[in-house]
């Protein structure tokens, strides 16, 4: 992380909520997700310039599946600073967070706190392919995150649903807040077993960037 | 068991801070919502793998991601 003013980097640490497994279903299932940021600008411009919504849209969902009654759409946000934005809304229907996570990033001493809020089901707002806009967030846009480029406020949408055409699937859904400089986030999905054909396995990431850049290796 | 050793094909976020993969987003400056394909990565007859996120100097906070 770049320290205030472009600072070189001070010593960090800080105490995450530990990513852990939130369900797995079975079944010919398969997922679809989508996210935005409301974020405006690159750090090139305005870091700390924040819109209020984000509209994205969800388009791999199949025709038959969206007629199918069973799906399970998850909703997860992160802001930074208080208070705590345990609301938010999605296409106009005001969801709270069903668990909420947050965390702090100590560098050099300055503090950096996060929020993360998940919702397991938004269904009600959730029908298919289309666009979606999250909006109500409660963001810091002042000291300490916009003087380190630190501002993070976004969005991340998952649906998974059911299709007779589906490859049986088991989906490991993972939860929790959990920031790494330096380090690593490792995983074990299982629960599932890999035919000889077809091989169709699929993973997908929802990540925040709290700084100016991301080294992966 | 199959390391899916640092998905070394992961796309996180620019390291110019550009705007992610998301389909239909013009902008996602600090947010990255990406899937990817495991193929490569797994064998017949497989029931689990290790998955390794690894970011360098940055800070990176993971809220919630599937496989």
């Amino acid at each position: 992380m770049a320290g205030p003013g472009g600072a070189a980097p001070g010593p960090a640490d800080g105490a995450s909520q530990t990513i852990t497994r939130y369900a797995r279903p079975v079944g010919n299932i398969n997922f679809a997700t989508t996210g935005g940021s409301l974020r405006t600008q690159a750090n090139t411009g305005d870091a700390c310039a924040i819109g209020a919504s984000s509209t994205a849209a969800v388009a791999s969902i199949s025709q038959q599946a969206r007629r199918s009654p069973r799906r399970i759409p998850l909703l997860g946000w992160i802001a930074d600073w208080e208070p705590r934005s345990t609301r938010a809304l999605l296409r106009a229907q005001r969801y709270c967070d069903s668990r909420d996570s947050t965390t702090t990033f100590n560098n050099g001493g300055t503090l950096f706190p996060y929020f993360g809020g998940f919702r397991a089901d938004v269904t009600a707002r959730v029908a298919g392919n289309g666009n979606y806009t999250f909006s109500g967030l409660t963001v810091n846009t002042g000291a300490p995150h916009c003087g380190s480029q630190a501002v993070v406020a976004g969005w991340g949408l998952v649906v998974i649903y059911q299709r007779a055409a589906e490859d049986l699937r088991a989906i490991n859904v993972f939860d929790g807040l959990q920031f790494f400089r330096g380090g690593s986030v490792t995983l074990t999905p299982d629960g599932f077993r890999v035919p000889v054909a077809p091989i169709n396995g699929k993973m997908a990431i929802v990540a925040w960037k709290a700084t100016r850049r991301i080294r992966h290796r | 068991m199959t390391a899916l050793s640092s998905l070394t094909a992961i796309p996180l976020l620019s390291p110019t801070m550009a705007p992610s993969t998301l389909s239909g987003v013009a902008t996602s400056y600090g947010v990255d919502v990406d899937t990817f394909t495991v193929n490569p990565y797994i064998s017949p007859g497989q029931t689990s793998a290790t998955t390794v996120f690894s970011a360098g100097g940055d800070l990176v906070l993971v809220d919630w991601r599937r496989s």
